[in-house]
């Protein structure tokens, strides 16, 4: 099995980091396994762990109400290995904004999201580099969000 | 009227640099006045310049239309003095994903992107700042166009 380190070298949120960084933010990883179907974390809980995905597919929920979490849901995103989720723990309001759902079985690293947001601050280098990614992975959820649910609204 | 330099100190993403790293920024500022009812970005355009409102009130307005050529305008967020908009001009793919319409008469400063991005590169920790501003806004825009298209 591919080692923690291994994982966020391949992700788009950690590539291409020193090797010193990837180790500091690895030692912060937890390895953890779902089945399919499993509900990682629900829109509107609070935020506590950032993911990396490492095998498997999980598909990002969004509710079709107002009220976060309630009633019919719809897919708004699909991740795939090396793809992140639940940004939430790293910045802004730590609430999640979708729900992460297991397509099918899937192994992914967690990280403590206030770890992280420490770790980073300390290493302003490391920081600028992971938190610009991060605004474009939001910026891209906002995206596709917006597409899909363009179509439900009326 | 204020200083770029002394607008930048009191806005949310600059605030709590050193002097010097403001005066970097400033260096990067132009100011600029738009009448109201006026776009200052417009929605799926290059995105070129961050923006700080010095005076006035923004409105950020998503095109809910599904047909090219076809606009319809709807206000996700207000945005007002100290803040940030235009973030598009140093995140991703570099197009504004929304527009900003003056509210009222609006003064604001325009900082070129590229420049910034390159700033941040030589100074990480102005970088880290700023980003971790702009992650909370862009969260914030996305939230809030949750409630907009759901409404």
């Amino acid at each position: 099995m591919a080692s923690i380190k291994e994982v966020l070298t391949r992700s788009e949120l950690f590539k291409g980091l020193s090797d010193e960084d990837l180790e500091k933010v690895a030692a912060l990883g937890r390895e953890e396994v779902c089945g399919a179907g499993t509900v990682i974390f629900t829109e509107g809980s609070v935020a506590e762990d950032f993911y990396i995905l490492n095998e498997g597919k999980v598909a990002l929920d969004m509710s079709l109400t107002p009220t976060p979490g309630v009633g019919r849901r719809v897919t708004v995103d699909t991740m795939i290995n090396g793809q992140s989720f639940g940004w939430s723990a790293v910045g802004g309001t730590p609430v999640y904004t979708m729900s992460a759902r297991c397509v099918g079985p899937i192994k992914v690293v967690a990280i403590d999201g206030k770890r992280l947001q420490s770790l980073l601050q300390e290493n302003p280098d490391m920081g600028y580099r992971v938190m610009a990614r991060l605004a474009a992975l939001i910026s891209l959820r906002l995206r596709n969000m917006r597409m899909t649910l363009r179509l439900f609204h009326r | 009227m204020a200083s770029i330099k002394a607008v930048l100190a009191r806005s949310e993403p600059f605030k709590g640099l050193s002097d010097e790293e403001l005066e970097k920024v400033a260096a990067l500022g132009r100011e600029e006045s738009y009448a109201a009812g006026l776009s200052v970005v417009a929605e799926g355009t290059m995105a070129k310049d961050l923006y700080i409102v010095e005076k006035g009130k923004i409105a950020v307005e998503m095109n809910l239309s599904a047909y090219p050529g076809l606009v319809q305008d709807k206000m996700v967020e207000v945005v007002l003095e100290g803040q940030p908009f235009g973030w598009s001009a140093v995140v991703g793919s570099r197009v504004y994903t929304m527009s900003a319409r003056c509210q009222e008469p609006v003064r604001v400063i325009a900082l070129d992107g590229e420049h910034l991005l390159s700033l941040f590169s030589k100074n990480p920790g102005i970088g880290y700042k700023v980003m971790e501003c702009l992650v909370e806004v862009v969260s914030s825009r996305l939230r809030s166009s949750r409630k907009v298209l759901l409404a």
